[in-house]
């Protein structure tokens, strides 16, 4: 939990760096408290081709996000090349009716360690709001 | 059709109180008439909606029914003041319920813990550890949530009374908030167009946040790339050449910084366009770039003219998304609110058990530091609604109480016909005492002019001896004022 960020502003490019283990696959989990609602999309660009940046869809592209289940996705991509992409969050949350906090959280975990982003919290009711946010991968120092 | 209902219910309700009128009148001379005149007074001056699930202010009696109606969640603050120059003020309620935001923001952390481990259960090759099923009906978390206090003070026959209460829903069959319907409403989906400006935002993003996203690779890339021509001159002879000057020297195109990472993948280019002249443009874009910029650093240089241009085109698109956000709440809201409406007039009868108890004092005093409190009595209710049929509902009630010394148990049911907006209401209450068993037998009309206005119509009667002998009788009109309002529709 290091690296762990707290960001109020949407849309602004918060980025999550994680230090990779090369070798073990690297899960992605998408969490909701207070019944936040809302739906995501998951990306990655491949930042080592010098082509215009594009970012490709992977895994499920648009989920709505539930309290009741937690929703986990390997990255798609060779763990030993991970420094090479961008992996980017999409979504769009709203706090539950009769509700006035929307909380999310993004979490990438490999084995043991974890490092989590907090994309927002208390918001006002019924407000909905885009958040992007990207990862960033670099190989962890032996 | 609403207004024709509306019509019709407060014309039978005005038939129904007629006769009540005459006979207050015939019954002048009686002893009792000035008690019922105070008690219909007092019956008037009941301004609130929640009064039914407030116990303080049934205690009280202002409430204008004896049977509270089960099943009204109401989550507003409602507070009159109720201490004024340090004088307890007569007349006042208060209403709260203070559990609500902590219970319900909180509930689910247990749930989310659970399915936390269950799945790391999974990844491990183990059985989930948890079994876990979302709750709607019975939850233990929302009777605490559902809790409301109420505080409340009134004056009869120059005494003053305060009393406290509290009321509890113990089940509730249906919950607006957690409806399907209404959470697919509500989820926000992200379109195709939202997506891709999305996309086009973070990609800039990356771009603007890059330190060294082009590393020298032009001076790579051309030797390759003349290495490219000389392979398509061979082929393609003097156009190769005159194309190549054309592209290089006279190419018109001012050099766009931005598309330098086109530039930089001519291949690709080559490959997706398949056009000569369109690798020649490229070519000399790409070479007049590298001249341009050969002596300094690349990712400076891209700094200083793309970022700008970069962060403004991010700012037209943001205002673009914040814009379709807007509409797309407004016409959300719309919906919305219709189809709650007719959800909640859908499921006005569902089945709902509540409990409440209250606790009465009288004053002398309404100073606040002199205050002298003398135990009246304390009663409590177990109530519950449900529904027989789409159009009625029907209430039973048991309510225990010890008023100035007397024990009273006493057993109503009440059946309310109609919808949400607009109802007739039947009510029988049976209060044995040691003395006398009393019946009371109410009738009148609920009407709800707006989402905040609401008028009751009602006659009470009293009777003793079976239903023979008629002891009271109390017509009264009760305008109702609420800040009530769904959940949702906030």
């Amino acid at each position: 939990m290091a690296d762990s960020k707290k960001d109020s502003k949407a849309g602004s490019a918060k980025k999550l760096v994680f230090h990779y283990v090369p070798d073990l696959p690297v899960l992605l989990s998408i969490e909701a408290k207070y019944n936040t609602l809302g739906s995501f999309a998951l990306f990655y660009a491949d930042m080592s081709d010098n082509e215009e940046i594009r970012f490709e869809e992977f895994g499920v592209g648009k989920k709505r996000i539930d309290d009741s289940e937690l929703d986990m996705f390997t990255i798609p991509l060779a763990t030993n090349d991970l420094h090479k992409f961008v992996v980017l969050i999409q979504g769009k949350y709203a706090p539950h009716p009769g509700n006035s906090e929307l909380y999310v959280k993004y979490e990438v975990i490999q084995d043991e360690v974890s490092q989590s982003l907090v994309i927002d919290e208390k918001v006002d009711n019924d407000d909905v709001r885009y958040y992007r946010r990207t990862i960033e991968f670099k190989p962890k120092e032996k | 059709m609403n207004t024709v209902n509306s019509r019709f219910v407060f014309l039978i309700a005005f038939l129904l109180l007629l006769p009540a009128v005459v006979w207050a009148e015939d019954n002048s001379g009686d002893d009792n008439s000035e008690k019922d005149t105070t008690s219909a007074a007092a019956l008037v001056e009941a301004t609130d909606l929640t009064a039914p699930s407030s116990p303080a202010f049934i205690l009280l009696d202002v409430s204008p029914k004896s049977i509270p109606e089960s099943g009204m969640d109401i989550k507003d603050l409602k507070l009159d003041v109720i201490i004024k120059d340090d004088k307890i003020v007569s007349n006042a309620a208060i209403e709260v319920q203070p559990l609500h935001s902590l219970l319900y923001h909180g509930r689910y952390e247990t749930l989310l813990r659970k399915q936390k481990q269950n799945y790391l259960d999974g990844l491990n090759g183990l059985a989930p550890t948890y079994s876990i099923s979302k709750k709607r009906g019975y939850d233990i978390n929302r009777v605490f949530q559902s809790m409301k206090l109420s505080l409340g003070t009134a004056e009869k026959d120059s005494t003053k009374f305060l009393a406290v209460g509290s009321r509890v829903n113990l089940f509730q069959e249906y919950d607006l908030i957690y409806d399907q319907k209404i959470i697919e409403l509500i989820s926000p989906v992200m379109s195709q167009e939202e997506t891709q400006i999305g996309n086009t935002i973070s990609a800039n993003e990356v771009l603007i946040g890059c330190d060294a996203c082009y590393p020298l690779k032009i001076k790579e890339i051309i030797p390759v790339l003349e290495g490219q021509t000389d392979s398509l001159r061979l082929q393609f002879g003097d156009v190769v050449t005159k194309y190549r000057y054309w592209a290089e020297d006279q190419s018109p195109q001012p050099i766009d910084y931005k598309n330098l990472p086109v530039y930089i993948n001519v291949s690709q280019q080559l490959r997706e366009s398949d056009s000569l002249l369109n690798y020649f443009v490229t070519l000399g874009g790409l070479k007049r770039a590298y001249t341009d910029v050969e002596t300094k650093d690349i990712n400076a240089h891209f700094k200083k003219l793309a970022v700008p241009e970069l962060q403004k085109q991010n700012e037209t698109l943001q205002t673009k998304l914040d814009n379709k956000l807007k509409a797309e709440n407004k016409k959300r809201d719309r919906l919305l609110k219709k189809v709650a409406d007719s959800l909640a007039d859908a499921h006005w009868n569902a089945f709902t058990v509540d409990a409440a108890y209250g606790y009465m004092w009288s004053y002398d005093s309404p100073h606040v530091d002199s205050l002298k409190l003398k135990q009246e009595g304390f009663a409590y209710w177990l109530t519950s609604s449900f529904g027989p049929h789409k159009k009625v509902k029907a209430n039973v009630m048991y309510k225990h109480s010890l008023m100035s010394g007397v024990k009273l148990d006493e057993y109503g049911a009440s059946v309310m016909i109609g919808s949400r907006k607009q109802s007739f209401f039947f009510e029988y209450l049976f209060s044995p005492t040691e003395e006398k068993k009393y019946h009371t037998l109410a009738y009148g009309g609920n009407i709800k002019m707006s989402k905040t206005i609401a008028v009751e119509l009602g006659l009470r009667t009293q009777y003793e001896k079976g239903l023979t002998r008629l002891t009271d009788f109390i017509p009264a009109i009760n305008f109702r004022w609420n800040g009530k309002s769904i959940p949702v529709l906030k």
